[in-house]
């Protein structure tokens, strides 16, 4: 195959991410608008109940607070998770890229949706969301790709066998993953944490 | 691939097995799903949402694992000097997803003859009398107490499809090494994201 039949290929891969997740994001802002009319009071646990509004603002007694490198770890985990899962697509002619992509655009889509129902402005969400929201959902979309080269390679197994395989450079995709999200992970902790504490402060 | 390609594909004999599998999954989570959260309020729409959500994830999850173990199976047998087709592989493994078809009809049956009951807004404060309610449901049990057996019988079907193309032993160690690998990548993923799920 040509470099430029290579090049096109991936885009088109990366593009299909691009859709999926858009998709995704769509249906979950669409759910939110769907269920605005219906109730949506829920009974308070007595132990919030005795706590009254404060349950809402402040963390109940006896929580550990959690730590800036804390948070840092447990985001990147998280995010490494989806990474591999997303790279699972390979294994299963691209049908769990195609759901976690789907999934995680739904859950971003609801989150936005469910506050700007409770008042955040626009300017606010991109406040809080494009710091470290670009890195890792570009990041996501570029492990997407990978994880639709799936197709392909179930598909040309007959003729290719293994070569597919290792023209996908899967340690610089994964070498790629970590740092992009490593550094994602950090923007959320610390930028986006100040923003949102800031926020808070206004 | 082409079209036709990909047609003649679903009509090896593969396809029945993992179609049958696929329409029970699907059959089995309508009728859970829409028993459980039929009661008009915005918390019941996003738990069908994420239960539907998790249903497809858990079908297209269950694809790329028995690849892996596929491949896991393929790549020691290669090892072991008793190559087999990858392709072969795949089919013994796509049939051996009888046994998991008829774990999840028999669920649905059983679902259909003790259907739960639907959870109101109310029990949404106390999710252990929500767990005991489920817990109580026949089909629940069913798939909770025969999990292990169905992966059992799933990998001796696979195994006994298998012995027909390579030594009984190395089919046993093939096997054997696949689980192991599925087990570890399963583990290995649960431990990197903290237990939980995607």
């Amino acid at each position: 195959m040509t470099t430029e039949g290579k090049a096109s290929r991936w885009t088109h891969a990366f593009l299909l991410a691009v859709v999926v997740w858009a998709a995704g994001m769509a249906g979950g802002y669409g759910i939110v608008q769907v269920t605005k009319n219906l109730p949506s009071e829920l009974p308070v646990p007595m132990s919030e109940g005795e706590r009254g509004a404060d349950a809402l603002v402040t963390p109940a007694p006896g929580a550990v607070p959690v730590s800036d490198a804390g948070l840092l770890v447990f985001i990147l985990r998280r995010n490494l998770t989806v990474y591999l899962w997303l790279l699972a697509g390979l294994l299963s002619a691209g049908a769990v890229t195609f759901v976690v992509l789907l999934a995680n655009g739904i859950m971003l889509g609801n989150t936005i949706g469910l506050a700007s129902a409770a008042g955040m402005t626009p300017a606010m969400l991109i406040d809080l969301l494009l710091p470290h929201g670009v890195l890792e959902v570009g990041t996501f979309c570029i492990a997407g790709a990978v994880g639709f080269q799936g197709f392909r390679i179930a598909s040309d197994w007959g003729r290719n066998g293994w070569g597919a395989v290792r023209s996908l450079r899967l340690g610089l995709v994964l070498a790629y993953g970590t740092l992009a999200l490593a550094v994602a992970a950090a923007l959320e902790t610390f930028v986006t944490g100040a923003l949102a504490e800031a926020m808070r402060d206004r | 691939m082409t079209v036709s390609g990909v047609a003649a594909a679903f009509k090896r004999p593969v396809a029945p097995a993992l179609s049958a599998w696929l329409a029970g999954l699907g059959a089995f989570s309508v009728v859970s799903v829409e028993c459980l959260f039929s009661a008009p309020h915005a918390a019941f729409v996003y738990a069908r949402l994420t239960a539907y959500v998790a249903t497809v994830t858990v079908a297209a999850l269950t694809v790329a694992l028995t690849g892996l173990f596929g491949l896991g199976c393929g790549l020691m047998l290669w090892w072991l000097d008793d190559p087999v087709a990858p392709r072969r592989v795949a089919a013994c493994a796509g049939r051996s997803f009888w046994s998991v078809a008829a774990y999840t009809w028999i669920a649905l049956a059983l679902l259909v003859l003790d259907p739960p009951s639907a959870i109101a807004v109310a029990d949404l404060s106390e999710p252990e009398s929500v767990q005991s309610q489920m817990h109580d449901v026949l089909a629940y049990q069913w798939l909770r107490h025969m999990r292990i057996a169905v992966v059992g019988a799933f990998l001796i079907g696979v195994a006994f499809l298998l012995r027909r193309h390579a030594r009984p032993v190395n089919v046993a160690i093939a096997v054997a090494f696949g689980a192991g690998l599925v087990a570890a990548l399963l583990t290995g993923l649960s431990v990197l994201g903290g237990g939980g799920d995607f």
